[in-house]
């Protein structure tokens, strides 16, 4: 009875802390699996008795592989072995101050929740800062992996072994001991996180500088245009003027507009576009705007930017807007190779309280709704294309400032992306 | 329908008013202009002390004050006004005219006869929106609201509404596409007899359910996308939807 007991009390505490720092919703489902999971666990511990290790190491890898199955994240199984952790640690250190004090048992056990619920949240907390770093790389994943599975198999040996062999004593030495271990294993795994953080910020930083050197790169070239513009200038003027002299105003005409009109207009066109960027003063994403025009004026595509007033900020991380935009101008070049008469139209436009990314582009007529191009896997040439737009609404899904709307009218495909500032 | 014309030059401006006027009288008697100026103040003015219905504006005025401000200074004294702009480089500015100052439409400097053939449209247009303000609202719409736009969606054209994860953000879904506004699933149910709130996060139009899946309790929609039914409401559902039939039928 006991054993079953404490075998419900160990389920509530490890799995209702992995749902907490998972943030997984509990559902009927997702309840029922762990439970039998953890009645598994607990008959193994029942028939193995004398051997404690297999149900735990079991219960480890059992839970953590049910929690990766349930969040389709490989942190599950840190999470899986730090928790046990943790409550060895609440219960062994209410242990020996229930022992000291000679306290009843049911306080021992509010001891071992409360330390327990204590330790969970300073860990949730941690992951939470962290959570760039430990998911951007499985270096860090290992890493930790492997020093919570050294912490937890070093505490096994000095609480486990002992207690089954009937040589454990419960002392302050043993605990300080454990405490000891933990706290380098935390500055250790608090220093790595610290550097891969760092490291981080630098590619983010190298990644917004390459963008800066793109948007240069293109300014560059638009500026090589208007110079060589001017350079054709004294010659158009003489040409002119030779028209003008023979009275040749059907040859006049003819020129003007064949030769002067048609190889200005596109220099003068993306001109004025470079110039509607500079309203835009987040560097990222001129950088990414530019480097996507160019990409489309290779490809001869019109591309029109309007922004009538000037922005200073956008209310969404900087790398999210960059990846959002870069996706949508991709598919929108994508779709307009598809097309006859190509056009890209984007707009920032700011009231008082918000921005409005307004993008759109002709596309083909397709059989498919619009739900269709936000199906991961969805694409309408081969694998692995198209999946911009299922990624592009799962970012700014994650922003309770942002409202997206996405829709087909009249030929045209536009995404609006509204930022409360 | 009153019309204003704001147009700094005299040429341009006496064409302007001669199309609008002969559009009048083979089409609809009841266009008037009422102002027809080169100073934008003078509109500003009129805008303030009465009310017209359809304001046609040259945005490269040559004037202190430029077409954006007059369009800004219209919209917040009249918000229904139909504003047609008229300039050189409309095309340019599309985004902006529909997104910032809800234009009705715009016309671009082209070849007389060019320009006369869109005005004819753009008056057209103007002259239904101001025959849809006049009526009561016989079509139920749902109104979202995009910067200064307003996109109605007919209700009967709504396949679902759906909650997000994140508090008090809606994503409603038609033929079209999809919208996400902030609002509450609750205000909704009662949009139509047709909808069905079939699960905590889903109302569903019954007219566009496709098929009901007992099995794993969800419907697949005309779109081809799948709302979740909960565990009390799968027999509700099903009684709804013959009886949704039923009545189509007779």
């Amino acid at each position: 009875m006991l054993f079953i007991l404490f075998s419900l009390l160990n389920y509530f505490i490890l799995y209702g802390s992995l749902f907490y720092v998972l943030s997984l919703r509990v559902t009927v489902s997702r309840f029922l699996a762990s439970f039998f999971l953890n009645a598994v666990v607990a008959s193994l511990a029942y028939y193995y008795f004398s051997h404690l290790w297999i149900s735990i190491f079991s219960g480890i890898l059992f839970s953590g592989g049910l929690f990766y199955l349930f969040s389709r994240r490989t942190s599950a199984f840190l999470h899986s072995i730090v928790i046990p952790i943790g409550s060895l640690l609440a219960e062994y250190t209410s242990a020996l101050v229930v022992h000291q004090f000679e306290l009843p048992l049911y306080i021992h056990g509010c001891l071992i929740v409360l330390l327990l619920a204590i330790f969970v949240t300073l860990y949730k907390r941690a992951i939470d800062y962290y959570e760039d770093a430990i998911g951007s790389s499985t270096l860090s994943k290992a890493v930790l992996l492997l020093i919570a599975g050294l912490t937890f198999i070093v505490f096994y040996s000095l609480v486990f072994i002992p207690s089954e062999k009937g040589e454990f004593d419960l002392s302050a030495f043993n605990l300080s001991l454990l405490f000891f271990y933990f706290l380098i294993m935390i500055a250790l795994s608090g220093i790595f996180l610290y550097t891969v953080n760092k490291e981080k910020k630098l590619t983010d930083k190298l990644k917004e500088q390459q963008q800066f050197s793109h948007y240069v790169q293109a300014l560059e070239q638009v500026n090589r245009e208007m110079q060589s513009f001017h350079h054709d200038y004294a010659n158009i003027l003489l040409s002119l003027q030779g028209y003008m002299e023979t009275e040749d105003w059907e040859g006049l005409k003819c020129f003007f507009e064949k030769q002067i009109l048609k190889t200005e207009e596109q220099t003068l066109a993306r001109n004025r576009i470079f110039h509607q960027l500079d309203r835009l003063s987040i560097t990222e994403v001129k950088g990414i705007l530019a480097t996507k025009l160019i990409q489309a004026d290779k490809l001869s595509i019109p591309v029109n930017i309007e922004i009538p007033d000037p922005i200073e900020t956008i209310s969404l991380n900087t790398i999210d807007l960059t990846r959002i935009l870069g996706i949508f101008m991709d598919n929108a070049i994508e779709e307009s190779t598809l097309v006859k008469d190509p056009q890209i139209n984007l707009a920032f436009i700011s009231n008082e309280n918000q921005v409005i990314i307004v993008f759109e582009n002709k596309m083909k007529e397709r059989a498919e709704s619009v739900s269709a191009f936000y199906e991961e896997h969805y694409s309408t040439k081969g694998q692995n294309r198209g999946l911009g737009l299922p990624i592009a609404k799962k970012i700014l899904s994650g922003y309770p400032n942002v409202t997206f709307n996405s829709h087909i009218e009249s030929g045209w495909f536009i995404h609006i992306v509204i930022i409360e500032r | 329908m009153k019309i204003v014309i704001c147009e700094d030059d005299q040429l341009q401006r006496d064409q302007l008013l001669s199309e609008v006027q002969s559009y009048a009288n083979f089409h609809e008697p009841s266009i008037e202009v009422v102002l027809c100026t080169g100073k934008p103040e003078e509109v500003l003015a009129y805008s303030q002390s009465q009310q017209a219905d359809c304001y046609l504006l040259d945005i490269e005025l040559n004037h202190q004050l430029d077409g954006m401000d007059i369009a800004m200074g219209i919209r917040q004294n009249d918000p229904l006004a139909s504003i047609i702009f008229i300039t050189t480089h409309a095309d340019r500015l599309k985004l902006t005219f529909s997104y910032k100052l809800a234009a009705l439409d715009f016309i671009v400097k082209d070849t007389p006869k060019r320009i006369s053939a869109q005005l004819r449209e753009a008056l057209q247009a103007a002259f239904t929106t101001y025959k849809q303000i006049g009526q009561s609202e016989q079509i139920p719409m749902v109104q979202l609201e995009i910067g200064e736009r307003i996109k109605n969606i007919k209700i009967q054209d709504i396949y679902y509404i759906e909650t997000s994860p994140l508090p008090h953000k809606l994503t409603l879904y038609d033929c079209n596409g999809f919208y996400e506004f902030y609002g509450k699933l609750k205000d909704f149910e009662q949009l139509d007899s047709t909808f069905f709130r079939c699960h905590k996060s889903f109302l569903i139009n019954l007219l566009h359910v496709k098929e009901v899946n007992k099995k794993s309790r969800t419907v697949l929609m005309a779109n081809g996308a799948t709302c979740d039914v909960s565990f009390r409401l799968v027999k509700e559902l099903q009684k709804r939807l013959i009886s949704e039939q039923e009545k189509r039928l007779n």
